[in-house]
């Protein structure tokens, strides 16, 4: 075997494919607990049981976009008619084609989420905060799940409207840190009661 | 036997020695993908020219100091505002754009505050930025959100967005631009492949508290993918001693760990070759 010759077997080999590439690349707002609760237009746990990708334009070709389907909805705000919720987000892939958005959320397959959504099928990410408005349901083995940032950092807790999160392999999280999923619905629950009190305070004050 | 081994032997040793983190465009898989390791996808010529469709101040003051911030990391690249033109939409036409939109190409922004959509070349083991368009968001039909005004209080403070006294929000457009130029030049976001570093570079709420200007990591990183040869790059090799940081390994393929195992299995398998060859020798002749 002559390995330098298989080297430069592969880098000739190589050098003939020639590819076009696109990749995007984004920055957002950050939004705070109460924001998310006050602007999505739909708050629900959802998880993932279908995405698919398509042109928006199937002769033109420029733009993918995947449709992402949720099943097993709980909804805490807004309204959704049917047992599932669809949701569409800029970039995707359709072999040979791709679209990635560097930095831009993407939703797994089966993953259970809690989504604080707006603007569905008009934003180019349908979030409030884009990641800021995704936290994921993580199973525990014991039983039960946790809440985590879309990044993978783990929550502990809402303090002063703020997500306070370690990151998952920190040598300080404790077991059993993560706030629960049973907490966190509850605290959004609790949120959105406080927010409808305080409108109805303000309504009262409106003569 | 030394020729071959000289070709290899960089590829061991570059990944060590830099002192910051940063991640940057790689070609992978027939795609452009963020990477903390490899060998980037950047310009390849040292000026790249932008048309600037924003006339308004202090806008287009903010967008050409923001130009001149990314010259001044010291990195082999130089951006400059070119012919005027193109729009930022039109993806393909060969010209650079920099403009204001209402829109990102028929969606609406949402929570987005600029993208940058970058156009590269893969011609073998060549890969380079072709045309890069970014887009920073237009608030002109929006009249509860802003860009902050130079000298706003709140952003003094280091914040990229606020709830301003009309409920919407105010935002720091010098620092979104310096972000988005930052991927025009090959950088991205480096909290995406698990740093945890202080960089105007990082994605989402990640930079929210960063200042308008370039970090120590941000300006590495333009420097380590702007030497004057193209190479291998390691942007994880200052992390070991940084809290938070996991393997360079991710979503996207091996860390810089495993191109250094893999340089090294190839001199190894060069070495055995050679004293395999110097063994046979004496039977030959």
């Amino acid at each position: 075997m002559n390995s330098y010759r298989v080297v430069n077997s592969l880098a000739v080999g190589l050098l003939v494919m020639v590819f076009n590439a696109s990749a995007w690349a984004f920055s957002s707002v950050s939004r705070d607990f109460n924001a998310l609760i006050e602007l999505a237009d739909i708050v629900l746990a959802g998880t993932v049981s279908a995405s698919q990708s398509k042109w928006r334009d199937p002769v033109e070709k420029s733009f993918i976009e995947t449709y992402v389907t949720l099943s097993e909805l709980e909804v805490y705000k807004g309204q959704v008619q049917s047992e599932t919720y669809e949701l569409r987000l800029a970039g995707g892939v359709i072999p040979p084609y791709s679209m990635r958005i560097s930095g831009s959320p993407k939703l797994n397959l089966s993953q259970r989420y809690v989504l604080f959504i707006k603007d569905n099928k008009q934003a180019i990410f349908p979030f409030v905060g884009v990641h800021d408005g995704i936290f994921i349901v993580q199973p525990q083995a014991s039983g039960g799940a946790i809440m985590k940032t879309l990044s993978g950092d783990v929550v502990i807790g809402v303090i002063d409207n703020s997500v306070s999160k370690i990151p998952a392999n920190s040598r300080s999280l404790a077991e059993n840190a993560g706030m629960s999923f049973t907490a966190f619905r509850q605290l959004i629950r609790q949120r959105l009661q406080d927010a409808s009190l305080d409108t109805d305070k303000n309504e009262k004050v409106v003569p | 036997m030394k020729k071959r081994l000289l070709f290899f032997v960089p590829l061991f040793l570059l990944p060590w020695g830099k002192a910051s983190a940063f991640a940057f465009f790689v070609f992978s898989a027939n795609d452009l993908v963020v990477s903390d390791s490899g060998i980037p996808v950047i310009w390849p010529q040292q000026q790249v020219a932008f048309s600037i469709g924003v006339n308004q101040q202090p806008f287009k003051q903010d967008i050409l100091d923001a130009l001149t911030a990314w010259n001044n990391t010291g990195a082999n690249i130089e951006l400059i505002e070119g012919q005027s033109g193109s729009t930022p939409c039109a993806e393909g036409d060969g010209f650079n754009a920099i403009g204001l939109t209402l829109s990102i190409c028929g969606n609406s922004w949402g929570d987005a505050l600029g993208l940058t959509v970058v156009q590269a070349v893969i011609a073998g083991e060549e890969s380079y930025i072709s045309e890069v368009d970014v887009l920073v968001r237009s608030f002109s039909s929006e009249p509860t959100n802003s860009w902050a005004v130079p000298g706003d209080p709140e952003i003094r403070e280091n914040r990229s967005c606020y709830t301003n006294n009309q409920g919407g929000i105010t935002c720091d457009f010098p620092r979104v631009v310096l972000h988005e130029l930052g991927h025009a030049i090959g950088l991205n976001h480096p909290d995406e492949v698990g740093q945890n570093v202080s960089a105007v570079m990082n994605s989402g709420s990640a930079q929210a508290d960063m200042p308008r200007r370039l970090s120590v990591d941000d300006i590495a990183g333009a420097q380590a993918i702007y030497t004057s040869d193209r190479q291998l790059v390691d942007g994880t090799a200052g992390l070991a001693a940084k809290d938070g940081h996991q393997s360079s390994n991710n979503d996207y393929g091996g860390g810089g760990m495993d191109i250094n195992m893999l340089s090294l299995m190839l001199i190894l398998l060069l070495l055995f070759e050679n004293r395999r060859t110097r063994l046979k020798m004496p039977v030959n002749t």
